[in-house]
C-alpha cells in the first residue's frame, strides 16, 4: 500500500482495494498539478491516473474499482 | 439531467502536462488511463442526454492541443449492484436471476470475475432483461454511439487520406442520402 493516503475517503478506500488485489499505487512526485498519483496492475492493463480533486470523488472511486475488477491478471490474494 | 457513462479513446500517451490540461478543460469528471500510444477517458457526465454528454466531452478533450478522439465506447461493465439499480430491482432479486434460481435462467456470464466483484456487459444484461420482460431491447444507445463512431472514423479517414476533397464529397453524399 502507498505510504501516503488520498485525502478523500472513497478514493482512499478504492486505492486500498487496488493494493489488496496486487496493484501498485504510487503517489505522484509533483510533475502534475491535478494528479494525485497512478495505479498499475501486475499485468499489462492500462496505467490509471488518480486525480487529487475529481468533480465527483465517489464516481472517480468507482471508476478506479472498476479498473481493478475488470483486470484479468491473476491475483495471489482475492480478498 | 442524468449521469451518462462512456469511454473515449484518445490518440497519444497521457503525460502529466496533458492530464493537467484535460482536467482544466473540464474533464475532471473523467478517469484517465493510458497504455502505449493511447489514452482512455472514462466519463461520468451529467447532461440532458447521452448524445449531449458525449459531444460535450469530445469538445472538451479536443480543446486540448493535439488531443484527437478516435472512438467512443458505451459504459459496458456493471456490477450486480448497478444491474439492480438500473433495472429497479433489489440486489437479492438480481442475485436470484443471475444464479437461475428465479426466472428463465441463462443469465449472461460475467466478463470478468478475477475478483470477488464480477462485472457484466450491460448490453448483454439489458438484452436478457428485455427478453425476460417481453419488451424490445433498447436500441437508442447503440444507434447514437454507432453514428458518432462512424463520424469519428470518417473524420480520421479524411485527415489521413491523400484524396481529401474527393473523399469528403463521397462521405457527404452518403450522409445526405
Amino acid at each position: 500500500m502507498a505510504s501516503e493516503r488520498h485525502p478523500n475517503k472513497s478514493i482512499q478506500a478504492a486505492l486500498a482495494y487496488a493494493a489488496r488485489q496486487g496493484w501498485t499505487v504510487t503517489k505522484s512526485t509533483g510533475g502534475s498539478a491535478h494528479a494525485w498519483g497512478v495505479m498499475r496492475c501486475p499485468g499489462d492493463c492500462p496505467q490509471v491516473s488518480v486525480f487529487s480533486t475529481p468533480r465527483v470523488p465517489e464516481n472517480h472511486a468507482r471508476a478506479l474499482r472498476r479498473a481493478v475488477d475488470r483486470c484479468l491478471h491473476p491475483k495471489e490474494d482475492d480478498g | 439531467m442524468a449521469e451518462h457513462h462512456f469511454t473515449l479513446t484518445i490518440r497519444g500517451p497521457l503525460t502529466d502536462a496533458r492530464l493537467d490540461a484535460l482536467f482544466e478543460a473540464g474533464c475532471d469528471d473523467a478517469t484517465f488511463s493510458t497504455k502505449g500510444e493511447l489514452t482512455f477517458a472514462e466519463f461520468d457526465r451529467d447532461e440532458t442526454g447521452l448524445l449531449e454528454a458525449v459531444v460535450s466531452a469530445i469538445g472538451a478533450v479536443e480543446s486540448v492541443i493535439g488531443a484527437e478522439v478516435l472512438h467512443v465506447d458505451p459504459d459496458e461493465l456493471v456490477w450486480a449492484s448497478e444491474i439492480a439499480e438500473r433495472t429497479g430491482r433489489s440486489r437479492q432479486s438480481v442475485d436470484l436471476l443471475v444464479r437461475g434460481h428465479r426466472g428463465p435462467g441463462d443469465f449472461p456470464a460475467p466478463v470478468s470475475h478475477a475478483t470477488r466483484n464480477p462485472l457484466w456487459r450491460w448490453s448483454e444484461v439489458e438484452a436478457w432483461f428485455a427478453a425476460y420482460e417481453g419488451r424490445p431491447a433498447d436500441a437508442e444507445r447503440s444507434a447514437v454511439l454507432g453514428a458518432l463512431n462512424g463520424a469519428l472514423e470518417a473524420r480520421h479517414g479524411l485527415r489521413s487520406s491523400k484524396q481529401t476533397a474527393t473523399l469528403r464529397r463521397a462521405v457527404r453524399q452518403l450522409l445526405a442520402s
